[in-house]
């Protein structure tokens, strides 16, 4: 027979004592009765005595703290009788009653729309945590809600990994808006995936893109759905709840698109990257997507359908038209009108009360400090040389 | 000055003891004032243990009447001496307002701007004790915005001695020193296995935040003084093991408030809890949400929760009372709510 010693509760008002010291040396034989040890809780130290006679094996050194409870030696008739089984026994059983999950997973996978359930019968023998759900979620994970058929979707039937994001559940209990990125897979579109990721209340649905080797790829964790056939049966299918439009190497495409997309009822979104800031009294419709750290002045009104880089600063009581496409840190200063239909390259500086055209296309460096008649190319003169070094 | 961090193997209780002592030593100006002050009693809850002995001349046993312990401190203060009176209990504090609302924070914008009122009264609020409806409330609520008074709550993650011999030696106004019954036995706490502690604010008045996470972001902000931090520490300390990250903010100046430090945790979570260990209604969670609102607009999750014990007369059993008192398990259900 081996006998377990544990650590005793002396002082109630602690949960854990202090082991000073062993007053018999590991493996000499005990008697029932004999000082083995001695241990200090805040109040007082006490010493502990052997409950039965045998030969007395440490667990553990002296000088550290353990919860009452925990073995400190075992006590066995035999030096070669075999004690670690029955440790063992005992930490499994503690096992069995242990929690499955921690309650952080349980949160995350309740956001998620994760059957943790599920997850842990899958996982037999371990806690779950934030990292298993996480891990569950991603694509391809085996534990993911099952979604709508692809095969509905054409474009996407050859590529069966690549289905929507599943409707998740936001922070506050409500859901997540899921919003289909159309255009730049490799570009504006990876942007705005991060920017949707970094929100609090959006999550992308997927991409659409026209390459047709992007599609079934995953960008930023984000499926590629296919081409802009597809999109009328994506959102028949409710697989996503609004869609903007990333690509502005053609303006007149991206206008086109957005005025067919609204006529066959499909909702259109902003996507705002929450670095953007975004001050009061600011109008904007829809379909404009803004990417990281924009600022957006008081009184500002920006219409439909427009692509912001990053850094671009909107000053004050500024209007920006429709199906514009703005290259990274372009500025327009307070009280600028600007058209629609418009290019700007990047790093473009716009001085107070100007008003630019529809229509015309500034080049990269611009300083305008004049307005700007519609049908407009205006080109900055930085590339010309200044002399050889 | 920026104060030294606690040192664990010292208890609330022993740390003021010695900030009393400190402050007696540096100054002879220091007078100290209470009932029951005088050894061998050393007061109510000994926190001024030794002082008659050390210094008989300035030490001064008072009648059971706070207006006038809180009067003559006034007069003291005002004829260039710097007093600290003691409050038996904080539930006495009604009985010292006048002097402080209508007299003591006036003097100086009533006699002239240069004219120092270097009073420091000190008081234990709080229960957990059993000590019944008058002995157990936390009323520092109607002090709170007095305009000329400063509170001060050190928590057990202060150094409170330190804090308040700063107090005595430096404030040249009137000042609230406000402990907490259920602080006075707990060792001063430094950090440990789980919570990482640190001061986010310099001055003797730091506000000190603990963290039970290493890497990554808060997933809720706890924020509160005095009494209520070993009820959070415990909530924070469980909750490590639960993957959820959580920030105590513990801010020492409670009156009035600098919400900045407050605000740069709570902009890190987006969500944040207020506790107190005072009634619901009109408290310091109020203010301290508001404030909250308007300095982080839009950047919140979740509105700002506030806690605080229910609005009853405190029970003298030790179950009614802890059913009445903001406990560990309130905070622990509202967290999960407000992750949900």
């Amino acid at each position: 027979m081996i006998h377990i010693v544990r650590m005793p509760g002396v002082n109630a008002n602690e949960d854990t004592a202090t082991l000073t010291r062993w007053t018999v040396a590991d493996g000499s034989s005990v008697q029932k009765g004999q000082y083995i040890c001695e241990i200090e809780t805040t109040k007082s130290a006490v010493e502990v005595e052997a409950e039965v006679d045998g030969f007395l094996v440490q667990l553990t050194p002296p000088g550290g703290a353990h919860r009452v409870g925990v073995p400190l030696a075992v006590i066995k008739q035999s030096l070669s009788d075999d004690h670690a089984a029955l440790l063992a026994g005992e930490a499994s059983a503690s096992q069995e009653t242990e929690r499955r999950w921690t309650k952080k997973a349980f949160i995350v996978a309740r956001r998620l729309g994760i059957d943790i359930e599920a997850l842990a019968k899958s996982k037999p023998g371990t806690t779950l945590t934030e990292a298993d759900v996480l891990a569950a979620q991603a694509p391809g994970a085996g534990t993911q809600p099952t979604q709508s058929s692809p095969s509905e979707v054409k474009a996407v039937a050859s590529a069966p990994a690549a289905t929507a994001a599943p409707r998740l559940i936001a922070a506050g209990g409500q859901h997540f808006e899921r919003v289909l990125l159309i255009g730049g897979a490799s570009g504006a579109g990876a942007l705005a995936v991060e920017a949707i990721m970094r929100t609090s209340h959006q999550r992308p649905a997927g991409i659409i893109d026209a390459n047709p080797q992007t599609h079934g790829q995953i960008i930023h964790g984000a499926p590629v759905l296919g081409d802009r056939t597809s999109i009328p049966a994506l959102w028949a299918n409710g697989q996503f709840d609004g869609a903007v439009i990333l690509f502005t190497d053609d303006i007149d495409d991206r206008a086109e698109l957005f005025s067919s997309l609204l006529g066959e009822g499909i909702r259109m979104t902003n996507v705002i990257d929450p670095s953007v800031q975004i001050r009061n009294d600011v109008r904007m419709g829809v379909g404009n997507a803004i990417m990281a750290n924009g600022f957006i002045a008081n009184g500002v009104e920006i219409g439909n359908n427009n692509f912001l880089a990053s850094h671009n600063v909107i000053e004050h009581h500024s209007k920006v038209g429709d199906h514009n496409a703005f290259g990274p840190r372009c500025t327009a200063s307070g009280k600028v009108m600007i058209g629609s239909y418009i290019r700007f390259g990047m790093h473009i500086g716009i001085e107070p009360y100007l008003s630019i055209g529809d229509r015309c296309i500034i080049a990269s460096g611009t300083i305008l400090t004049g307005s700007i008649a519609a049908n407009t190319i205006v080109k900055s003169r930085s590339t010309n040389e200044f002399r050889k070094r | 000055m920026t104060q030294h961090a606690p040192e664990a193997s010292t208890t609330y209780l022993q740390s003021l003891n010695r900030g009393l002592h400190a402050a007696m030593a540096a100054d002879p100006r220091v007078h100290f004032a209470g009932e029951d002050v005088l050894d061998p009693y050393g007061g109510a809850f000994k926190v001024a243990a030794g002082l008659s002995k050390a210094y008989p001349d300035r030490v001064h046993t008072t009648p059971i009447s706070e207006c006038m312990i809180t009067g003559l401190a006034s007069g003291m203060a005002l004829r260039g001496l710097k007093p600290v009176i003691e409050i038996m209990f904080g539930d006495f504090m009604t009985l010292t307002f006048d002097q402080i609302l209508n007299h003591a924070v006036k003097f100086g914008t009533m006699y002239g701007s240069s004219l120092d009122v270097p009073m420091l009264i000190r008081t234990p609020m709080g229960g957990r004790r059993g000590y019944g409806p008058t002995h157990s409330q936390s009323i520092e609520k109607h002090f709170f915005g007095i305009p000329g008074l400063k509170i001060i709550s050190p928590s057990h993650v202060h150094n409170a001695g330190e804090m308040l011999a700063s107090a005595i030696a430096t404030e040249t106004q009137p000042i609230l020193f406000i402990e907490y019954k259920n602080l006075y036995p707990l060792a001063l706490v430094n950090g440990d296995d789980v919570l990482s502690v640190e001061s986010v604010t310099d001055g003797p008045y730091p506000t000190r935040i603990l963290r039970n996470f290493e890497a990554g972001e808060p997933d809720i902000v706890l924020i509160g003084y005095g009494g209520v931090a070993p009820v959070m520490l415990e909530v924070a300390e469980k909750l490590a093991e639960e993957e959820i990250n959580v920030s105590i903010v513990l801010p020492a100046v409670i009156s009035p408030l600098d919400v900045a430090p407050l605000a740069r945790e709570v902009t890190r979570a987006r969500r944040a809890i207020v506790v107190e260990e005072g009634t619901q209604g009109f408290d310091w969670g109020a203010e301290v949400a508001a404030r909250l609102h308007e300095t982080l607009f839009g950047k919140l999750d979740r509105p700002i929760r506030r806690l605080a014990s229910k609005p009853a007369i405190i029970p003298t059993s030790r179950d009614g009372e802890a059913a009445a008192l903001i406990g560990a398990a309130d905070i622990e259900a509202a967290v999960f709510e407000e992750l949900a």
